[in-house]
């Protein structure tokens, strides 16, 4: 194996645990904002919320940029390239989206959590919760998962 | 957008992509696009129809939680 070989192979490595964890760590937001919207303690949407703010930070968005980023650099460095096929492309639109509302999302996330922190009981109870934007984004990853799987046929005009 | 988990050894980081097709977008694109286009477009009408209040920062202007509670409803109506 070449060291150019070697290192496509390293970088998908990280591309590929970077996306599945972001779907990982994407469902485990959902479950926490699905307890938000729905659980009648207090205590446990608080805790949520606390929880959604910790993991869209530390883990979600590392993950996101992450996958974008390695997914860059191995389809520039492979013959398949990052432009030349439709299933490349699409791909690179919807992981940059994804990743785009999701780190623009996560300040709305920090402030609801802070809500959370000092609202009193009634109105930790009417805060809700933001599981449409966990759902829409699996949604979102699933697809990219499935484009990258198959690999549909289709070659666009660009070279790169 | 990476290479994922390939068809064979063909298909991964040092593949080969599939030989040159015939010209003209595939018919999977113009479906993939035409569904993206009417999700899209139910999202936008959701997100009008709720006030247009999405956006990023719309929870930082100072309102109580009751308004928040309905800013995070409009919130979720576009994504992901």
């Amino acid at each position: 194996m070449n060291s150019g070989r070697g290192a496509r192979k390293a970088l998908l490595t990280i591309h590929l645990i970077s996306s599945l964890g972001w779907i990982g760590a994407a469902l485990a937001y959902l479950a926490l904002a699905v307890t938000a919207g729905s659980s009648g303690d207090p205590g446990s949407v608080r805790a949520a919320w606390s929880a959604m703010e910790l993991t869209g930070w530390a883990v979600i968005v590392p993950l996101a940029l992450g996958s974008l980023a390695t997914g860059l650099a191995v389809s520039l460095l492979s013959p398949w390239g990052l432009l030349r096929h439709y299933w490349v492309l699409i791909s690179l639109v919807l992981t940059a989206l994804s990743a785009a509302i999701t780190t623009l999302h996560m300040p709305d996330v920090s402030s609801m959590a802070e809500m959370a922190r000092t609202a009193d009981d009634d109105e930790l109870l009417r805060l809700g919760g933001d599981a449409f934007h966990p759902a829409v984004g699996l949604v979102v990853l699933v697809v990219i998962a499935v484009l990258n799987v198959y690999k549909p046929r289709g070659r666009t005009r660009f070279t790169w | 957008m990476g290479q994922g988990t390939g068809r064979g050894p063909r298909d991964d980081v040092a593949g080969v992509p599939p030989a040159p097709e015939r010209p003209g977008v595939p018919r999977w694109v113009k479906v993939f696009l035409a569904v993206a286009a009417v999700v899209a477009l139910v999202l936008i009408a959701l997100m009008l129809l709720s006030g247009g209040t999405h956006g990023p920062g719309r929870h930082l202007s100072g309102q109580g939680s009751s308004h928040a509670s309905i800013s995070i409803g409009a919130s979720v109506l576009v994504a992901p």
